[in-house]
Parts: C-alpha cells; structure tokens; sequence
C-alpha cells in the first residue's frame, strides 16, 4: 500500500511529476545518445582489431625501426616456412602473407600516391573492403587492382580502366605494371579510400621482384590467446630475426582510447547525475514540503521515520524509472536510425578512430544500464527529500511548519 | 491504575529568540474508559496539551507515563509503535490521504501493524459497518462530506482497537447536526467498547457529551467538573 501511495502520489501534483519524469528523461535520452555513440566507437574499434587485422602480427625485426618500412629489404625471407611453422598450433586459425608497399598509381595525366596491399585470394582480413565493395570482386584475383570509388574519382578512372603502377622493386630499379581495375570499393573513410588498394600476392612478387613477404597476419580462434601464440611464435622466431606482436601490442593506443572512452562515458553520466538530480531533488522537495501534513498524519498514527523516508523514495524511484523507460524509448529509435544511416561528423569523427560517418551501436546492457542509472538520479535526488522530510517532528509535521 | 499520568509537565516553544511557555505545571491523569473533554478558549494550549498526551510531543519538564510506563525513555521508533498499537488520532480536519479510497485509509494503520491481508481486510469491513460507511468503501475523501470523511478518521483510529482516542477539535469543521453525530458514535463506542476518549473543544454544545471536562487556561488547569 505504501507502494501504491507512492505511485498514485505522483498524478496528484502533475506538473512537477512532469517535470521530474522529463528531466529524467532527458538525462536518459542524453546518456543513451552518449552511450550509443561509444558503443559504436567501441564496435568500430573492435571489429578494427579483431576483423581487419592481426590477431598476432609477425614481421622482420629490422623493419620496427626503419626509415621506411615497406622497403623490401626488410620483408621476412622465407615466409612459407614460417607460415607453415606456425599453423602447427592448434590456436592459430589462419596464416596470411601480406605485403604492403608503397607506389604510385597512375591514370592518363594524373597519378595518386597509395600503399599497396599484397594479399593472398583467401585473405581473411580487411573486412570493410568486401562489405563495401561496389564492383567486382575482393580480393582480386590474377592480375588485377581493387581501388576505391574515391581513389578513381581522383585519378579519372573507372571499374575496368587500366591503371599503371609504379614501384621501386627489389633491386632499387624503377618498376610498372599495367593493371585492370577488377574490384571498385567504398568504405566509410576517405583516408582509407584515397591511400590504399589492394593486389593478389602473385602480382605483389611480379611487381617487386621477390617471393618474399614483408608481414604474416595470424588470425586465432580466440583472440585472447594472442599472447600465448605470440610466445609460441617467439621460441622459433630469433633464428629467423623476425619478432610477433599481439593485436594488443600493435592497437594499444586503439585500447587506450576505449579505455577513455568509458571514463569519458562515466564523466557524462556523473555531470547528468549532478544536473538532474538537483532538478529532482527541488521538485521532490516541494513535494515533501506539500505533503507534511500528510506525512504528519502518517506519523502520528503510527508510521516510522524510515516508511516515510522509504514513501518519499518510492515516489522518487518510481517517477524515475517512468522517466528513464520514456527517455530510453525515445532515444532507441534515434540511436538505431544513426546506427543504420551514421552521423556525418567528418574529420571529428577520424579523429576519434572512426570514418567520415560515426555509426551507433547498441547494447541492451548498456540500455539496462542507462534505465537504472536514470532511476538511480530520481532516487538520488529524492534522498535529501526524504532525510529532510524525516527530520521534521510530527507536531511540526501535522501543523506543516 | 491511570491510563494516562501526568505529572509536572511544562512546555515552552521557541519563537525566535522568545520563549513561549503553553503549559504550566500541569498534572492530570486519565483512567481507562473515560470520556473526557478538554476545554478553553483558543491559545489556552488543549492541542500542546493533547500532543503531550498522545506521545507525538515531548515535554519541556515533567513526566508522562501510559499504561505505567513511562514514555521518556522511548526512542523515536518505540513511541511510533506505542502510538500505532495502543492510540488513535482524529483530527480537526480529517486528515485522511487523499490518494487512497476510505477502505485503504482504514487500513493504513493496520498495515503500518503488518497485519496480515485477510485479518486487515475483515477490519476494515467491521470498522466501515461500524461508522455507517460500508457502500462508500471504494470512493476517494473528497467524495464524502465532513461528517462521513470524520467518520472514516473515527474508523481509522480505532482499527488497532487501542487503548486511547485523542481527538483534537473533532467537531470544529463540521456544523451542529454533524457535529453532534460524530461525537454520538464517538460516545456510543466509548460506552460499548469501553474505549477511552479524549477531546478537545470549545463549543459548549460539544461539551455536555463528556463526562469529564478539564478546563484549561492560559496553559494552566483551571479546573475540573465531572458529571
């Protein structure tokens, strides 16, 4: 019955119910809206790690520290050996050779400095290449170049025109081949789109001269075992002069920032937290201070100084939970919508490590979460409320001073 | 032994830096069964007095024991309990909750008891035939008039059976014909339960319906008459 007092409470002073239900609202709405939009950073971040690279990267151990790292002096010498080494373990799902170099791309007159990437016909990595691939097919296969929309834009070419590319080969010479454009693709980052293309692994060693490959790409079943293959890989490695990072190693500065991510997240909730809850606890205390008189009663007929409290709580808990339901359903359809079109933020958007379009994710726990922080505000701010309703004696009460 | 003793009590309220004493060297004890009307004029301190008596205020000196317990030495929840078992409250303006319907309002105290269900609801049943309510269970106080909404405070005070009803002003927001009803079924449950009561007024017609009337001026007895 308390309950229910406390719920039908809430429609006898409509206007500051409003107000509470809408201030939790609101502060659901933004910490759903911040929410979304990190956990899609995080999603971006994560399918970086896991889909597009290597879960454990191996590569020559001069090639860490030099001027320039796609030189081919410093490509690994005998890949396949190492390659086969390592798919012995259990753990290690996929070896891939991948070979980035630099070249420039010509089409007619004009010409677009890019890297390179060599990869195997059953590459297993690079994975918003084929999802956003326009034209053609990834990776290509045989003789063959897949470029960007934007990357031909640029050049004035198009799916099928013959582009030249130009390199240093393996033994310092100039080097070209003329290439058909086999696959057109779009991601959502123009960095991505204008600097990189893609040629099989056959085609990479024509171009440079060499068989050899400048990295391997481990991909394991369980990317947490990266550490243990990676020592696996170690033990045979120094006879090789090669060295195997985790995807740790290689994105800790990615994992840095996901870790600030959710401090920043925290930060947003603790300032909505602040606001919010200093709106709900005056209207809450207008409340109480309406209904001393009530509460008065109550007390003199009977009623602790803790049912009152938990009265003045239960009203608060559930106006707020009311609001964080509303204030989650209002921002679903708007973070679901940015989840499917994204939000084109452009540069702010790269900087925080995603593409021209900052895509939303959702996660029901994360919405969970947010409904039960909004309630949390609304009981937090009726916590003054309730302690200050409490301390009045019923003699004060009843005569509402 | 008394119900309810007194002994000594004064009361002094703080206005700023003033110091207001409503009760002065007041003694009075209450036996069990009684029907005794407090009576004087507006300010003579009938409210501080039954405030005192009913436990929801403490006294500046003085002693106060019920049932021969003395309620000094009860903390703040203790007292709440002595008053939810063994004391009812009609006010002068009724006082219920505007939120729930004349059978939750009834209840209230019984579930503050944490009675169970079935044992709550056949009281509020008794306690709504009782006051002449019954087919008013569902409706909200404001649907009922003065007296009915009076009668339901009556019915709400006596659903712990307690040992004291303390009414302050019962009457005073109702005109005579309901006045006099209220206080008939107030009367008629003191003679047949043997339920002690306790009022204060100033209306003369209000006071023939006592007993006892204790007569209170400028925070002293005055007086005492029984009939």
């Amino acid at each position: 019955m308390l309950l229910k007092m406390a719920v039908l409470s809430m429609f006898k002073h409509p206007k500051r119910t409003i107000l509470i239900v809408l201030a939790v609202a609101l502060s659901v709405f933004v910490m759903e809206f911040v929410s979304g939009w990190i956990e899609g950073m995080r999603d971006r971040m994560n399918r970086q790690i896991v889909e597009e690279s290597a879960h454990v990267l191996v590569e020559r151990t001069e090639r860490v520290d030099s001027l320039d790292p796609l030189e081919t002096k410093n490509y690994i010498a005998d890949p396949g050996s190492i390659a086969a080494q390592l798919s012995t373990d259990a753990r290690v799902r996929h070896v891939e050779r991948v070979t980035p170099f630099g070249a420039l791309v010509l089409a007619g007159s004009r010409s677009l400095p890019m890297k390179i990437v060599g990869v195997e016909k059953d590459s297993g990595f690079f994975a918003q290449v084929p999802r956003g691939r326009l034209e053609g097919s990834f990776p290509p296969s045989g003789p063959g170049i897949a470029i960007s929309r934007k990357a031909l834009d640029l050049l004035g070419a198009s799916f099928s025109s013959r582009l030249i590319v130009l390199v240093e080969d393996a033994y310092g010479m100039p080097s070209y081949r003329e290439l058909p454009v086999t696959c057109v693709f779009a991601t959502d980052a123009t960095d991505f789109d204008t600097s990189t293309a893609f040629v099989d692994a056959g085609t990479t060693s024509e171009i440079l001269g060499t068989a050899d490959s400048a990295e391997l790409w481990l991909r394991l079943g369980d990317p947490e075992d990266a550490e243990a293959v990676r020592d696996f890989a170690l033990a045979f490695l120094s006879g090789h002069d090669c060295i195997a990072k985790t995807w740790k190693e290689l994105q800790g500065g990615m994992l840095v920032m996901i870790r600030y991510m959710d401090l920043f997240m925290l930060v947003i909730n603790v300032f909505v937290l602040v606001v919010a809850a200093t709106v709900i606890t005056n209207a809450i205390l207008m409340n109480v201070f309406e209904k001393q008189k009530e509460y008065g009663t109550l007390r003199a007929i009977g009623m602790k100084r803790s049912e009152q409290a938990f009265l003045v709580l239960a009203e608060g808990a559930t106006q707020g939970l009311a609001g964080a339901v509303l204030g989650a359903a209002l921002a679903l359809p708007v973070v679901l919508f940015l989840k499917a079109n994204g939000l084109p933020i452009g540069e702010a958007s790269r900087m925080l490590g995603g593409g021209d379009v900052m895509y939303f994710g959702t996660n029901p726990v994360s919405t969970l979460q947010n409904i039960g922080f909004g309630t949390l505000i609304a009981v937090a701010g009726s916590l003054y409320a309730a302690v200050f309703g409490t301390r009045a004696s019923v003699v004060d009460a009843l005569k509402n001073v | 032994m008394a119900l309810i003793d007194m002994r000594d009590i004064e009361k002094d309220y703080s206005l700023g830096r003033t110091t207001i004493r409503a009760l002065r060297n007041v003694s009075l004890s209450v036996g069990a069964g009684e029907f005794t009307a407090i009576v004087g004029p507006s300010g003579c301190g009938k409210t501080t007095l039954l405030n005192l008596l009913g436990c929801i205020d403490r006294p500046t000196s003085g002693s106060i024991s019920f049932d021969g317990f003395p309620t000094a030495s009860l903390g703040d929840d203790a007292e709440a309990q002595l008053r939810l078992a063994k004391i009812g409250f009609i006010f002068q303006s009724f006082n219920l909750v505007p939120v729930l319907t004349i059978a939750e309002n009834i209840e209230v105290p019984l579930m503050l008891a944490r009675k169970p269900k079935r044992e709550r609801r056949v009281r509020v049943e008794e306690l709504m035939e009782l006051v002449g309510l019954t087919s008013y269970a569902r409706h909200k106080p404001d649907e009922l008039s003065g007296g009915q909404r009076q009668r339901v405070a009556i019915a709400r005070a006596l659903a712990n059976e307690p040992r004291l009803v303390i009414a302050d002003e019962p009457t005073a927001n109702l005109d005579g014909a309901t006045g006099e009803s209220v206080l008939e079924a107030m009367k008629e449950l003191n003679e047949k339960n043997g339920i002690t009561f306790l009022f204060s007024t100033h209306d003369p017609r209000v006071m023939r319906y006592a007993r006892r009337i204790v007569r209170l001026r400028d925070g002293e007895i005055e007086g005492e008459e029984v009939s």
